[in-house]
C-alpha cells in the first residue's frame, strides 16, 4: 500500500491569547504563489476570530525572505489594526532585519529577540 | 603528506588510533590530549583533518568541534563514537562534525574514513582554487512563463555565485533575494501584464488570471530573457521580460509614510537595497543589476 506524501507546509500557525503568531516558513527558492494561496487563507481565517487582535510574525525559521512575506505582513497588519491591535516581530535575522529597515518597517513595528518576549509586550500593552 | 591531528584522552586508544592511521603511509599523525591541548597543537601542526574522541575530561569532543567549526572551518572532523554518546554524536555532527566512525569499528572504518574526507577537502580545495583562476562565466536562459522556474533558477544562481567566490554567504543570499524579485517582476508585471491592484485582491481571482494569461497566446507565449555574467569583480544580472515595458521613475516611493500600508510595490526597493547598481533601459522592460566583488583583496589577486 502506498501513501501520498504529506503535503509540504509554508506557514506555522500558533494562537496564545489574543494574539495569533504566525512563522513563515518559505524562503525564495522554496515555493510558487500558488503553493501559498491555501496557506494564506489559513492563516485569515484565524485572524478573522473575534478574540484575536494582534499579530506576532515569527521570523526565526527564515533567515531571509522577500517581498511577498512583506506583503503577507502588511496585509496582516492591517487586519490587526482595524481591530485596534498591533503587529509585532521576533526571531529576526540580520538579513531579515535590513529589509524591515529598508522598507522602514522597522519605524511601525517593534521587533523582539523572542516569542515569549513579543507575546509578554502584547499581553502588557492591552 | 596530510597532516592528522589525533585527540583523545585515553593513552591505549591514542596508541591503537596511531597505530591504525601509521598504516596508511600516506599520513602524518600528531596527538592531544583534549579539546584544549588540541587547539594549541592545531595552531602549531595546521592539520588537514582531526580526529576526535567526545567524552574527555575539560573540554569535550562536542566543544572542540563547535570551536573549530567558529575558528578554523577548514578543518573537517571526524568524531569517534563509543557506546552511549550517540546523542552527543548526533549534536557534534549538526554543529559541523563530517563524519564519525564508531570505536568499536575502527580496524575496519577508520582509515578508509579518514581517506574519504580528505578525497572530499581535497577536491572542495582544487575547486575553489580552480574558481579563482576564473576570468569569467556567462550564462542566458530563456524562460517560459512558469513561476516554477524561478525557484530552480534562483537555486542555480545561489550555487554559481556561491563557487565563484565573488560575495561571501550572506551577500549571495541578499544577491539572490534581488533577483528573485525581478524576475517576478519581469514574470508577473512585464509578461503576464498583472497590476499591483489585481495582486492585492482576491487571491484566488488572481491566481485564476495568472493561469488565464498563462495560457494565453498573446501573454503565455512571452519569454523571460535572463543573463548571468560573472567575473573575479562583479556579478551581472540582466533580465528582460518581453512586455510593453513601465517608467520606473513613476513607481510610488514605497518608503513615504502615506505608501506603508500599501501591500505591494517594494519589489525594486529590494533590487536597490542587495544590489551595487540597478538600471533599467528606456523601455522599462529590462534590468541590469550588479553586484560587485565585497573581497577586495580576492579580487586583486584574480585581476588578470
Amino acid at each position: 500500500m502506498s501513501t501520498s506524501p504529506r503535503p509540504k507546509s509554508y506557514v506555522r500557525i500558533d494562537r496564545s491569547g489574543n494574539s495569533l503568531v504566525v512563522a513563515p516558513l518559505f524562503t525564495f527558492a522554496s515555493f510558487t504563489e500558488a503553493d501559498l494561496v491555501a496557506e494564506w487563507k489559513a492563516v485569515n481565517d484565524q485572524l478573522e476570530g473575534a478574540e484575536i487582535k494582534n499579530v506576532i510574525v515569527d521570523l526565526g525559521e527564515i533567515p531571509y525572505f522577500g517581498s511577498t512575506v512583506l506583503e503577507w505582513m502588511v496585509q496582516m497588519w492591517r487586519r490587526a489594526k482595524a481591530k485596534g491591535g498591533n503587529l509585532a516581530t521576533c526571531n529576526c535575522s540580520e538579513v531579515g532585519r535590513e529589509i524591515l529597515h529598508a522598507a522602514r518597517f522597522d519605524t511601525l513595528w517593534n521587533e523582539f529577540a523572542s516569542r515569549d518576549e513579543a507575546l509578554s509586550s502584547m499581553s502588557a500593552n492591552e | 603528506m596530510p597532516t592528522v591531528l589525533v585527540v583523545d584522552d585515553a593513552a591505549v586508544d591514542r596508541k591503537l588510533i596511531g597505530g591504525l592511521l601509521g598504516k596508511a603511509t600516506e599520513l602524518q599523525v600528531h596527538f592531544a590530549t583534549d579539546g584544549t591541548d588540541a587547539l594549541a597543537r592545531i595552531e602549531e601542526v595546521w592539520p588537514d583533518l582531526i580526529l576526535t574522541d567526545l567524552v574527555m575530561p575539560g573540554k569535550s569532543g562536542l566543544e572542540l568541534v563547535r570551536e573549530v567549526v567558529d575558528r578554523f572551518p577548514r578543518i573537517p572532523i571526524i568524531l569517534m563514537t563509543g557506546k552511549g554518546t550517540e546523542e552527543t554524536a548526533v549534536q557534534a555532527l549538526k554543529a559541523g562534525a563530517a563524519n564519525y566512525v564508531p570505536k568499536s569499528a575502527m580496524h575496519n572504518y577508520l582509515v578508509e574514513t579518514v581517506r574519504d574526507v580528505l578525497d572530499v577537502v581535497r577536491s572542495k580545495h582544487s575547486h575553489q582554487r580552480l574558481m579563482t583562476a576564473l576570468r569569467k562565466s556567462e550564462f542566458q536562459f530563456a524562460l517560459e512563463n512558469d513561476p516554477e522556474l524561478i525557484p530552480s533558477l534562483i537555486s542555480y544562481v545561489q550555487s554559481l555565485v556561491t563557487t565563484s567566490g565573488l560575495c561571501d554567504d550572506s551577500s549571495v543570499i541578499r544577491v539572490c533575494i534581488a533577483l528573485e524579485e525581478s524576475l517576478r517582476n519581469a514574470m508577473f508585471h512585464g509578461n503576464l501584464e498583472l497590476t499591483s491592484e489585481q495582486r492585492e485582491g482576491d487571491c484566488d481571482i488572481y491566481q485564476r488570471l495568472v493561469s488565464e494569461r498563462m495560457r494565453s497566446p498573446h501573454f503565455g507565449s512571452r519569454k523571460l530573457h535572463v543573463t548571468l555574467s560573472i567575473t573575479p569583480h562583479e556579478g551581472r544580472f540582466i533580465v528582460r521580460d518581453e512586455g510593453p515595458g513601465f517608467d520606473p521613475s513613476e513607481l510610488p516611493d514605497p518608503t513615504d509614510p502615506e505608501n506603508l500600508e500599501k501591500v505591494s510595490g517594494r519589489g525594486l526597493l529590494l533590487m536597490r537595497t542587495f544590489m551595487d547598481d540597478v538600471s533599467f533601459n528606456a523601455t522599462g522592460n529590462q534590468v541590469t543589476m550588479v553586484k560587485r566583488c565585497s573581497a577586495e583583496p580576492a579580487c586583486a589577486e584574480a585581476a588578470p
